[in-house]
This record gives C-alpha cells, structure tokens and sequence, in this order.
C-alpha cells in the first residue's frame, strides 16, 4: 500500500513496528539510526511515502534532522514523529516544520502501534491527495500552456 | 660562670625533668610542651627567650654579689615548681631535679587560693620533695632574704656553704605569681632592701619574657590550627581537633562546641575534649536558644567570662564538662558565621588544689584566643554548609534528569514490549482462525502460523521485560549509592570474591591479581564495594572485546598519592586500590566527565555506572580517580607493546586503631 521507511535507535521498537506495518500490507524499510535513516532516504530509488522516526536517536532533535532530509528528497513525503516521555517541545517543532503528526509512544490504555497504523494510514492519503492535487494543477497548466500555444497560432502574424 | 651554665644546659636533656632550656619543658605559665602540638612549631623565638632568661640571671647574680642563683618557674602541668635555669657553681643534676610541690595539704579548706597557707608554718614534708624560702615566696608572692639561713623558719638548704639567701617572686602580668629568682651567698648578711629592689626589677623582666614566649607559642599554635582548618574536609574530625586544641593552648581542663540546628532554635553539642564528648551525635546535649550561658551566648551574639559559674544567674547547669562544683571558670564565645550566630565554643577550667597561682580565671587575652579559633571554625563551617549545599544541588540536578531520562528509557522498552504484545496477540488470533478454518489476512499470513513465532515473541518480550529491570535496578543503586552499613573488611578479599564472581570465565583478558599481604582492615559495605569493583572490572572488559590484561593492585597508599589523589578528603592512612587494564584508554575530555551521571561511552545502560562507583567509594569516606598513563605507572607489570589503557585509583581510608565490628562510618 505505501512506501515507508521506519526510524528508531531501539531494536525491539524498530522490529515490532516493521513486523507490523508489513502485516498491515506496507513495503516497509528501517534504520536504526539518524544517519542511517538520512543515508536511506537519500539513497532510495524512489521517495517513501511515509517516513515514521523516532525524535531522539544520536540527539535529541534527530526527528528534526530526519525532517529536513525528507523534505529535502521530496516534499511531499509526509513525516510522523514518534516520542517517548519528554519530547513533546521537539515534536511540535517538527510539526511547524512540516511533519504530518507526532505520536507518543506511551500513551496509557491505548494500543499505540493501532494509532500508528490510523496515523500512516491518513499520511498515505494526505499524501495521494498532494500528488494528485500537484498531478491536477500539472494538468491544469499543460492545458493553459496548450491554449496559449494555440492562441499564438492562431493569431495572423 | 658562663661556660658552667652552658655546660649545665648541655648535660640537662638526659635528666628526667630537662632545665636550662625552654624548648624542652613546659613554659611557666602555659600548660602546653611544643611537642605536644601535631605541628611543628619554630623553634627560635623559644631558644631566644632562653637566652634572655639565662642572662638575666647571670645579671641577676652579678648584681646581687652572690655565689650561685638560680631560676624557678611553675609547671602549670602538675603544679609544681621546677628549676629552670641555674647559675654558679656546684649544681649538679640530681639537685636540679628537684621540684617543689606547691599543693595545699590535704584538707585545706581554701584549696586554691595561694594566699590561703601566706604566714601558716610551713611543716617538714616527706623526701622528694622541698619546701623553704622559694616556696614561702611563691605562696605568699612577697620577696624574702635572710643574712643568716641556720637561724631562719623557712630555709632548707641545697649546699652546705650558704649564709645568705635572698628570693623574689616572678609575678605575672595577670597577678600570680609563675616562679622565683633565688640567689645564695656564703657571706653572712650579704643581702638588703637595694639588692631586692634591683632583683624585683629583673624579675619583672623575666615575667616579660615569659609571656613573650608564651604569647609566641599561642601564635603560632593559633597559625598551625588556622592551617589544619583549611586542611581539613571531614568537619567533625576537625571539630574535635578544634576543642583538643583550644583545650591545650588555653590551659583549660575542659573545651566544648555546640552549633546552631538549621531551626535555629537549639544548640547541638558537636564536639568535647572531655567527658561530655560521648553526648555527640544521636541524642545529642541540647540547649535551648537563650537557655544556660550557653544559650544566652549564642543568643545574644556575646563572649562571656564567668568566674563561678554558680554564681552566676544565667546558669543553669544543663550540660557541664565536671560536676559544677568543680568548675572553676567558664569562658564561651560565639561562633560567627557570614549568615550570624552559627554556635557557641566554650572553655571550662576546674578548681586546682595547688597553692600558687594556677590560671583559673580567663583573662582577655585567653578571650582573644578563644575568638580567634572560633572565627576560623566559623569559616570552616560556613565551607562545609556551602559544600553540602552544593553536593545536594548536584544530586538534585542529577535526580531530575535522572527522572527524565528514566522515563524515557522505560518508556521506551515499555513501547517495544507492548508491540511483541501485539505481535503475540495476532499470533494468537491467527492461530485460532486456522483451528477454525477462517482464512487469515491475506498480507500477513500466506503460510500457517508456526510455534517458532510464538517463541521468539516470547524472548523479546523476556529481554525487554529483564532491561526494564536492569533499568530499575541502576536508578535504585544510584538512589542507594551512599547509604551504607559499614563493617571492617579486607578488602584483598573482598576483590578475590568479586574477581571470582564477576570476572568472564571464558575471557581473554590476562587477569592479574597483585594484592599486598596485611593490610589493615577497611570499613566497609561490602555489597556496595563488590558492586562498585564490579563495576570497574565490567567496563575493563567491556573496552577490550579484542583481549588485553587487567591488573588489580592492592597497596598502603604513599601520603602523597593520597595528597594528590584526595587532598581534602581522607586524612591519614589509606589503602590504594588500581584497576589498570589495556583498552583505548580515556581521552582527557572523558577523563573529566567519566564519573558524571548518564555519562556513558557504552551504547547500552543509562550512564549511571562509574557515577554509581564513585558515590559508594565517597560514601565510604574514599575517593576514586582515573589518572591514565598506565605504562609509567606499571612500568614494571606491564608488558613491552601494550597500550596504556585505563587506570582508575581507588583509596579508601584505613582504620589502623581497630574498630569495633559495629560501627556504621558513613551514615
């Protein structure tokens, strides 16, 4: 269904959200580093779709990092930050930055990996509604490229 | 005359009571031997006041016109008269030893007072011991001379050939008399009023040069004090060294501090040189602001000097340093910090039974003293609060980030746990689905669920479930670090039993064991101390996965190893432990920050560990350091090739005296 890269420095983390969003039927790439995870969206022959990374890995605003990275392959590829405790200051800087939502890790009585999958699932359609917003106006100024070309052919010199 | 008493001074040090020389006996009028002091006092303004004493009494003679003189001071020790210096012929050592026992006969009602026995009859007192002019002169501080010494009441002679004789008294600026300047003469009759008159002059002299040297000494006891002072960490050791000093230097029986409770609202006795030093501590003798001299000292900000205390309205009698009746004079000055009154130094001195003028009353200068040492407590204990106050801002600081980095961690392998859950979850359903022939969800299960799946869910969630309390069990160990419950130990034992439990079995690391034989024990924790050496052998290990060596040495530290290493943290003895291996080593930068909490160069753990190691060391009064270069240091134990590596030192204090088995140093 979606293209998704997953980021964060815990092994147990990484591998429970990777198992899981492939069972949720995503084609599903990790890193377990902000190096890593830049090095990875930088690399990818096409963009990812959804890019979920935990905001701290080697700092504490690796999300950030890992923001600006996306951003900067393709700007529409939307960016759900994940924080433990602590971390909520970060997640709204990335939100003004552009990131899709934050979610926190431990939130009780709720099934997080279950929000996550709602979370990935929203991106994915912000996502396809970007693109084919960005595929319409493409569309919108081909023809009026067309018109003007007609125009100027059909003007007599 | 001269070469005799240079010779007599020469030969005097072998006798059992040493004359001629200051630096070897009591000064009159002080209580105190120079070498008493742990410090080491000049010498030479006391060998300067000996050779003034000395040549006054040569004077004293020449003028006198008398054969032989000498110079009898007190000995505020024992209170006896003691002949200092002598001049002229004849005098041997054994007449030099003799002392004169200025103590009232027993039963005498006005023990005490000098003037008490002035024109009682002077009754034969067993050998040993002398009685004559000199002590009819001391007792009664009155100058005496007789033309005819058979005929006289007093006299007891030393040599047969006297005729006259003719004693003043040395009296003190305070008023008592300190001793006597005698001269005898063979001829009858050779002494008048002219010659006392010009021997009162000389003895006013020597009474300048007395105190001069007293004062000196109290100068220079007050300088070496101020020193241990700024020496000084643990405040209580330096406390009681305080009241030992103030004790000794005032000629007072008895010294006591009390300091200030945080309320503010009472006294808490912290330190005694005598009997009430057993009510430090729990349970400690109180009083109340305002309550006693004590009190009222302390609250109004006032020294006071009080002959007898039970004379005095203020008293009460509360805590005292002897039975009140004994108590011959209080002194107690304030203890001035930059905050205020932070508490109450006190000095006692008992009634003596001794004749002569045995300091009781305190004078201003003894006041002068008193402030003075209490002045420099005060800063010392301003030091120790601000220190406290800034280690708990530390720990403080520590504990919050602390907190926040705890949530995160557990948080975090909380999040990996609950997602094993899930997985396990599904698993379950799957699992069910096919018992039941549903078709399962077409993207995840395109084969049937297996057991292995199961399996490994159920070892992560195992890991994740052990590193949560791996995580608890760090922050309880920090929380913990300091509390302990200290027993002796050998510690050489202590470091088999940890090597043996904690080293790798399978290693291949070289571990080298080098713990010197009988050392004294340790007080110690030893869960707490196997924990911190643990600590250090796990990092060892963990920085050398290639192989390496570790070394651990056990010696009596070099005092100046424990000068460089804990230089305001343990004073005396101690024992030095090394852990010396051959990993990468730590780069100056790591140096600073290594025992810092959260610290870490490892990936896993949250960076407590060494921070950990160095509270338990510290809480055990000791000090940990990491000094690097181990190729210098164990140039001889290290193989040629090896990278010098990591070396941490510990010391821990020794405990030479033996201890007994239930102390609990460092609660």
């Amino acid at each position: 269904m979606g293209k998704i890269l997953v980021a964060d420095d815990e092994d147990d983390v990484r591998l429970s959200l990777e198992r899981r969003l492939t069972r949720e039927g995503h084609s599903v790439s990790s890193a377990g580093s902000q190096a890593a995870a830049i090095a990875c969206i930088n690399e990818s022959d096409t963009a990812f779709d959804v890019v979920l990374t935990d905001m701290l890995m080697e700092s504490p605003s690796s999300g950030v990092e890992v923001l600006k990275a996306t951003l900067a392959r393709d700007v529409f590829t939307e960016v759900v930050v994940l924080t433990a405790y602590g971390n909520v200051a970060n997640a709204v800087e990335c939100m003004k930055m552009g990131a899709f939502d934050y979610v926190e890790k431990n939130i009780p009585g709720v099934d997080v990996y279950e929000l996550i999958c709602i979370k990935i699932e929203q991106a994915l359609d912000r996502r396809r509604s970007s693109l084919s917003t960005v595929r319409k106006l493409e569309q919108f100024a081909r023809f009026q490229e067309k018109r003007e070309d007609d125009k100027a052919k059909s003007t007599p010199e | 005359m001269a070469d005799e008493i240079s010779s007599a001074s020469q030969s005097a040090p072998q006798s059992g009571v040493a004359h001629g020389t200051l630096t070897n006996v009591s000064l009159p009028g002080t209580a105190f031997h120079p070498n008493e002091f742990d410090v080491e006092l000049s010498q030479t303004s006391l060998a300067e006041a000996d050779e003034l004493l000395k040549s006054t009494l040569d004077e004293a003679m020449r003028d006198a016109g008398g054969n032989r003189a000498f110079l009898a001071l007190i000995d505020t020790l024992d209170g006896e008269l003691a002949l200092r210096f002598t001049a002229g012929e004849g005098w041997t050592d054994g007449i030099r030893r003799l002392r004169v026992n200025m103590h009232a006969e027993q039963g005498a009602d006005d023990a005490g007072r000098w003037d008490a026995l002035s024109d009682t009859p002077i009754m034969p007192r067993p050998s040993g011991t002398r009685q004559g002019i000199t002590r009819h002169v001391v007792a009664n501080g009155r100058r005496y001379w007789t033309g005819d010494v058979s005929a006289d009441p007093y006299y007891i002679g030393f040599f047969t050939d006297v005729k006259s004789e003719i004693a003043v008294p040395i009296t003190a600026r305070g008023g008592g008399t300190i001793g006597v300047l005698n001269i005898e003469s063979p001829e009858a009759n050779a002494f008048n009023e002219e010659h006392a008159n010009a021997l009162s002059i000389l003895a006013r002299r020597i009474a300048v040069i007395v105190a001069m040297a007293e004062h000196q000494l109290r100068e220079e006891a007050l300088i070496a004090i101020g020193k241990d002072l700024n020496a000084a960490a643990d405040i209580d050791v330096l406390m009681q060294h305080v009241v030992e000093q103030a004790t000794k230097i005032l000629r007072a029986d008895d010294c006591s501090l009390f300091l200030l409770d945080e309320d503010e609202a009472t006294l808490e006795l912290r330190a005694s040189h005598g009997p009430l030093g057993d009510q430090t501590g729990q349970g400690a003798a109180r009083y109340a602001l305002g309550e006693g001299l004590t009190g009222w000292v302390a609250q109004h900000g006032e020294a006071i000097r009080v002959g007898d205390p039970r004379t005095d309205g203020r008293w009460k009698g509360v805590f005292m340093e002897a039975p009140a009746g004994e108590i011959a004079s209080v002194m107690a000055v304030p203890v001035r910090s930059h905050r205020g009154i932070s508490g109450v130094l006190r000095v006692v001195r008992h009634r003596k039974g001794s004749l002569y003028f045995m300091p009781q009353e305190f004078q201003q200068a003894d006041e002068d003293v008193l402030v003075t040492l209490a002045g420099q407590l005060a800063v010392a204990v301003d030091r120790t609060r601000l220190l406290q106050r800034l280690l708990n801002s530390e720990r403080m600081a520590a504990w919050g980030e602390m907190s926040a980095r705890s949530a995160h961690m557990i948080g975090n392998a909380v999040f990996g746990v609950k997602g094993h859950l899930n997985e396990l979850t599904h698993w379950f359903n799957e699992v069910r689905n096919a018992e039941c022939g549903v078709r399962n969800d077409p993207h995840s299960a395109l084969r049937t669920p297996h057991s292995d799946d199961a399996r490994l869910l159920l070892e992560s969630i195992t890991r994740g479930i052990y590193r949560l309390e791996g995580i608890l069990g760090e922050f309880r160990d920090f929380v913990l670090a300091t509390q302990l419950h200290a027993t002796p130990h050998d510690v050489n034992q202590i470091l088999r039993t940890v090597t043996a439990e904690s080293f790798p079995r399978h290693s291949n690391i070289d571990l080298v064991l080098n713990l010197a034989p009988g050392l004294c024990p340790v007080m110690a924790d030893e869960a707490k101390l196997k924990r911190a050496f643990s600590e250090l052998i796990e990092n060892s290990v963990d920085f050398q996965p290639q192989g390496g060596m570790l070394t651990i040495r056990t010696t009596r530290a070099e005092s100046e190893t424990v000068r460089e290493l804990a230089r305001g943290q343990i004073h005396g003895a101690a024992l030095q432990i090394e852990f010396i291996d051959h990993g990468p080593g730590l780069s100056e930068q790591d140096r600073q920050r290594v025992f810092t909490p959260f610290y870490t160069r490892k990936a896993k753990g949250m960076g407590l560990g060494l921070s950990i190691v160095k509270g338990i060391i510290e809480a055990h009064g000791g000090a940990i350091r990491e000094i690097g270069d181990a190729q210098t240091v164990l140039s001889s134990a290290a193989p040629n090739g090896r990278t010098a590596g990591a070396h941490f030192v510990v010391l821990l204090p020794l405990h030479e005296e033996a201890k007994p088995a239930h102390g609990d140093a460092g609660n």
